[in-house]
């Protein structure tokens, strides 16, 4: 609480920004249609590299969410910066995951054929 | 307090979402229950007009009188159909069964996703003609690469995968190549069609499955892709085409397996 208060009285206050919440908004589509897109490649790839990137994409969406809660108030700024950079760290590891994967992948189909 | 406005708020945001998103993939739950009584009403003896076109709901106010981007896929006969079907009371069932078997008969290994965006009714109304058409043999059902495909009865078994296959805009992209130019090896067609060897591979696996294209022993140990049955192939690329929805995720695929792959580089 105490965090909270000291932010709204050093910073312009977040909550309930319309502003803030349009732009949350339309992130909110935007991830959400493009995770919904990697569901829907990974459903029909089903391949590792594809799973993770579908993840990294869901985490994307989570954030979202996270951010849809700093402004409405439910989440506190310190949880708020704590999860989105800790997700931002995951996604990194999920897509260089993915890409390592992938080439694996590749390598070991060459030597099959 | 702030917990209460929060509360009361959130309803009319997930909702606005749920609206948002509904129609990208699946039927608009919304859309079951007409919004707006009064232009329901009026299309009872007036023009034929499409009251439940999701886009009529949109503040733009857009004309739903022509062919909308959402249905092309689907011949303008049973488009015409299913707004006729859609100016009248929705609880004639042997009308809807009727538009759906026509939208198999013209559209042989149309899948779920793009028949409930041809046709009006909701997902479960879809979902139950479709039962009944099954249980009655007029249609069959397929499950290929993880979608589910209806054909007409009659369509003949051993097309039915290569149809289905052909829908998705890479696939036919390959095919196409490969008719075009004849026996092919794999880079160039690759290469032909921007898309990574990886993305190219996973199509062939799937094409020479359902016996649409080879993979040969050229001269020396060089494999070649080349085309099997070509005619009967031509034929069915003829009359269909992919999806809107489908190209994105056909897109979406190409546009991973590159970016996947470029930086290893070969």
């Amino acid at each position: 609480m105490i965090h909270g208060q000291v932010l709204t009285t050093s910073w312009p206050g977040v909550r309930g920004s319309v502003f803030l919440l349009a732009i949350i908004s339309l992130a909110a589509v935007g991830t959400t249609a493009v995770f919904a897109l990697s569901l829907l490649a990974y459903r029909r790839r089903r391949e590792r590299s594809y799973l993770l990137i579908s993840v990294a994409i869901g985490l994307l969406v989570v954030r979202t969410a996270v951010g849809f809660g700093t402004v409405r108030g439910v989440t506190p700024m310190l949880y708020h910066h704590l999860v989105e950079h800790t997700f931002d760290f995951l996604i990194a590891v999920l897509v260089l995951t993915a890409a390592y994967l992938s080439g694996a992948e590749a390598e070991t189909a060459t030597a099959g054929s | 307090m702030t917990q209460e406005r929060v509360s009361s708020r959130f309803p009319a945001v997930s909702g606005w979402l749920r609206w948002c998103l509904g129609g990208l993939d699946r039927a608009d739950p919304l859309r079951t229950e007409p919004r707006n009584p009064v232009s329901r009403a009026g299309t009872e003896d007036g023009p034929v007009r499409l009251g439940r076109c999701p886009r009529a709901r949109s503040k733009m106010g857009t004309a739903c009188d022509s062919y909308p981007k959402h249905r092309r896929g689907i011949s303008p006969e049973v488009y015409a159909r299913t707004v006729y079907y859609e100016s009248n009371t929705m609880s004639n069932k042997s009308e809807t069964r009727d538009v759906i078997l026509d939208c198999v008969d013209e559209n042989p290994g149309i899948h779920f996703n793009e028949l409930v965006r041809s046709i009006s009714p909701a997902t479960g109304q879809v979902q139950y003609h479709i039962r009944r058409l099954i249980d009655s043999n007029e249609v069959d059902r397929m499950s290929l690469y993880g979608r589910t495909h209806y054909y007409p009865a009659e369509y003949p078994e051993g097309d039915r995968g290569a149809v289905a296959l052909l829908r998705r805009e890479t696939a036919r992209g390959i095919v196409v190549y490969v008719i075009e130019n004849g026996e092919s090896h794999p880079e160039e067609v690759a290469d032909g069609l921007g898309i990574a060897r990886s993305t190219l591979e996973w199509h062939l696996g799937r094409l020479e499955e359902q016996g649409l294209v080879e993979k040969a022993r050229g001269d020396g140990s060089r494999v070649c892709v080349e085309a099997v049955g070509e005619e009967r192939t031509v034929e069915m690329l003829s009359d269909i085409s992919p999806s809107l929805p489908d190209r994105l995720v056909d897109r979406f695929m190409n546009m991973v397996d590159r970016m996947l792959e470029e930086p290893g580089g070969e």
